[in-house]
């Protein structure tokens, strides 16, 4: 049979094998003008990655504005309680109340009292400035201990031990309840437990009286700790995307859809999208704000879609017109179908027939065709993570890339015609995928080491899901990350 | 502009190609199209390894079967029942028929018939190429061809006839 065959392919080898045709003359410019709408598309992509990173800078900065002047007022409501206490403790008969405003005007009255070296730590001491070397509490402490009148008649003695339990207690904010090493080698509890500064018997005697040296090293020991200290969050979240799809050469966005919208629904064009990723996440952070989040997620994506078709059934010999039919799935002309995920429908199949054999006979029938596309991947996220806002709900800001490897993709077709069908379209689709994501995540611890996670997120994918077809997609997703957080 | 230039000097030759995997000239316009887009987008992914031209007529050839991919794959499962008996054994005379006869011949193939008769016959990629390429079974590759082959011979056979009983 091969040499039977061979013949034909020679005539058409040398008679078609160089073909050369002249295009039409507006072909060059269709293609110049192609290039042109790509270059600018790539250009837009570039700006609006460039516009997210900003985004991101922007929300990480000013989270971090925020939060910073959120601890300057824990730290100064502390300070103020500390200042009282001491203030009663010294003098039972004469509370003192000290604000801000009286400090500052005592600090100016009453300069001549005491050490200029003092004074000028005194006016460099700024309620809303956290005080970040904590020598400048020793040289107080130590150099001029003449000066600190400890009488609750001097006021600039009052402010400086405010100043120096104010540092302290704002590097031992973060390490509270938490054992610290005193430089002998010993290891103590925090003085401010729970910063309970209205229970005297909570302060420890050294400090009731007088500014503890030691207490700074405690500071700086525990806040070391705590820095270094690693922590460990294993999290399992789930979440429904919200996803758009682009196609292409048209360049408009075809689908929007919402989960499991119905088919036929001409707010979604007949399109449905849905979409849901779950798996776990493990995050590890050194501090209390910045952290690296990375995990392993299942993403998967379904796209159905319905239109109207017709069936041409092409019979070649009616004796057996059971076994050679051929089955050509067209879309009808009044419900042409926008392009899809994986393959391409047969379009043409209104003449690719007719000329097979002269014997053929056609029926047609027209029927509703249902296409689901289901596209599945592992998703391998890298994100980092900073903690805005550290209280009991705490807010997140996070940013990063993830890696979906395709796992499979198939395709199943049926018909109102009763014809089903199912293929692989692996092979059409991206076996990789990168997109990159932004998000704000909120935490609420629920029991003990246990907090409930909330992190909307906002994923671009960075190539499309298809790398064969005419048809393009390069969704943007919105996901609503929910799950659980396990801290150790 | 070193595109146009290059536009100008290859567009015949991979229009050529187009039309033998299209079977109309709209068909074969936006693969022309297409296929120049990408190769101006990826020249740079040209590694000097083997000939310039065949590396742009290798993108041609895959645009086209982005192009039919799907009509292969969706007809090719109820392929598998061939007649291929009471087929005329005539030996047509290739001098008679012109690149345009044999161009529409090809055309008239089915998509399915059609890139598979160019892949195998024209191009010269074996049917585990095909099988590859078109995400089909070497069978329906095997088939498709000599499908393709048997309508062609009929055409030819036919066009022997007219052309024989004119004379």
């Amino acid at each position: 049979m091969n040499d039977r065959f061979e013949h034909i392919d020679n005539i058409f080898r040398e008679g078609l094998g160089e073909l050369n045709s002249t295009p039409t003359e507006d072909a060059w410019e269709n293609i110049a003008g192609k290039l042109k709408e790509n270059k600018r598309k790539r250009r837009l992509i570039l700006l609006s990655r460039a516009a997210a990173i900003f985004a991101f800078v922007i929300t990480l900065v000013t989270g971090y504005f925020i939060s910073a002047n959120i601890n300057i007022d824990k730290q100064n409501a502390l300070s103020d309680a500390a200042v009282e206490q001491k203030a009663t403790d010294s003098n039972p008969d004469q509370p003192v109340k000290s604000t801000p405003e009286k400090n500052n005007q005592n600090i100016n009255n009453n300069s001549t009292d005491v050490n200029p070296g003092t004074a000028a730590s005194i006016n460099k001491v700024d309620k809303r400035t956290p005080v970040k070397e904590p020598d400048a509490i020793l040289i107080n402490n130590n150099s001029t201990p003449a000066a600190i009148k400890r009488d609750n008649q001097s006021q600039p003695t009052g402010i400086t031990e405010k100043m120096a339990v104010t540092r302290r207690i704002g590097n031992l904010n973060k390490a509270e309840n938490k054992e610290v090493l005193l430089p002998t080698g010993q290891k103590t509890v925090n003085p401010f437990v729970s910063a309970d500064l209205s229970d005297n018997n909570n302060i420890p005697v050294s400090d009731r009286n007088a500014v503890d040296p030691y207490l700074d090293e405690y500071a700086i020991n525990a806040l070391n700790e705590e820095k270094n200290k690693l922590r460990f969050q294993l999290s399992g979240v789930a979440t429904p995307l919200y996803a758009s799809v682009e196609s292409r050469p048209a360049g408009e966005r075809q689908s929007l859809a919402f989960l499991n919208a119905e088919p036929g629904d001409p707010e979604i064009n007949k399109d449905a999208l849905s979409a849901y990723t779950a798996g776990l996440k493990f995050s590890v952070s050194k501090g209390r704000r910045l952290s690296v989040q990375t995990g392993i997620l299942y993403a998967k994506v379904d796209q159905r879609h319905q239109f109207e078709a017709f069936e041409r059934i092409t019979v070649s010999d009616e004796s057996t017109a059971q076994n050679n039919t051929d089955r050509i799935i067209s879309p009808s002309p009044a419900g042409a179908a926008p392009p899809r995920l994986g393959f391409e429908l047969d379009q043409t199949g209104e003449t690719s027939e007719q000329n097979d054999t002269e014997e053929n006979t056609t029926r047609l029938n027209q029927y509703v065709q249902t296409i689901t596309d289901d596209v599945e991947y592992l998703e391998v996220p890298l994100s980092m993570r900073y903690t805005v806002i550290n209280r009991k709900l705490e807010v997140n800001v996070l940013g990063g890339m993830a890696t979906n490897f395709l796992i499979s993709g198939r395709r199943k077709t049926s018909s109102s015609a009763g014809i089903e069908n199912s293929s692989d379209i692996t092979v059409a689709l991206d076996k990789v995928k990168y997109s990159t994501h932004v998000g704000i995540g909120f935490e609420y611890p629920i029991y003990e080491q246990l907090v409930f996670v909330l992190e909307p997120t906002l994923k671009y994918y960075m190539n499309s899901l298809e790398s064969i077809n005419q048809t393009k997609a390069d969704p943007f997703a919105f996901g609503l990350y929910t799950g659980v957080n396990f801290s150790f | 502009m070193a595109q146009k230039a290059l536009y100008e000097l290859m567009s015949s030759k991979m229009f050529g190609v187009c039309v033998r995997y299209s079977n109309n000239h709209e068909d074969a316009q936006d693969i022309l199209q297409d296929g120049f887009v990408k190769v101006f987008e990826k020249i740079t992914q040209y590694e000097g390894k083997g000939s310039f031209e065949g590396w742009v007529r290798r993108i041609f050839v895959n645009t086209a079967l982005e192009k039919f991919r799907g009509q292969v794959r969706i007809i090719a499962t109820e392929d598998n029942l061939l007649k291929l008996n009471n087929i005329d054994q005539h030996d047509p005379v290739n001098d008679q028929l012109s690149e345009k006869e044999l161009l529409a011949f090809i055309q008239e193939l089915s998509p399915k018939y059609r890139v598979v008769f160019n892949l195998y016959a024209i191009e010269g990629y074996s049917h585990k190429e095909i099988s590859d390429m078109l995400d089909i079974t070497e069978g329906t590759s095997k088939s498709n061809l000599s499908r393709a082959r048997t309508i062609l011979q009929q055409k030819v056979a036919k066009y022997y006839h007219q052309e024989r009983s004119v004379i």
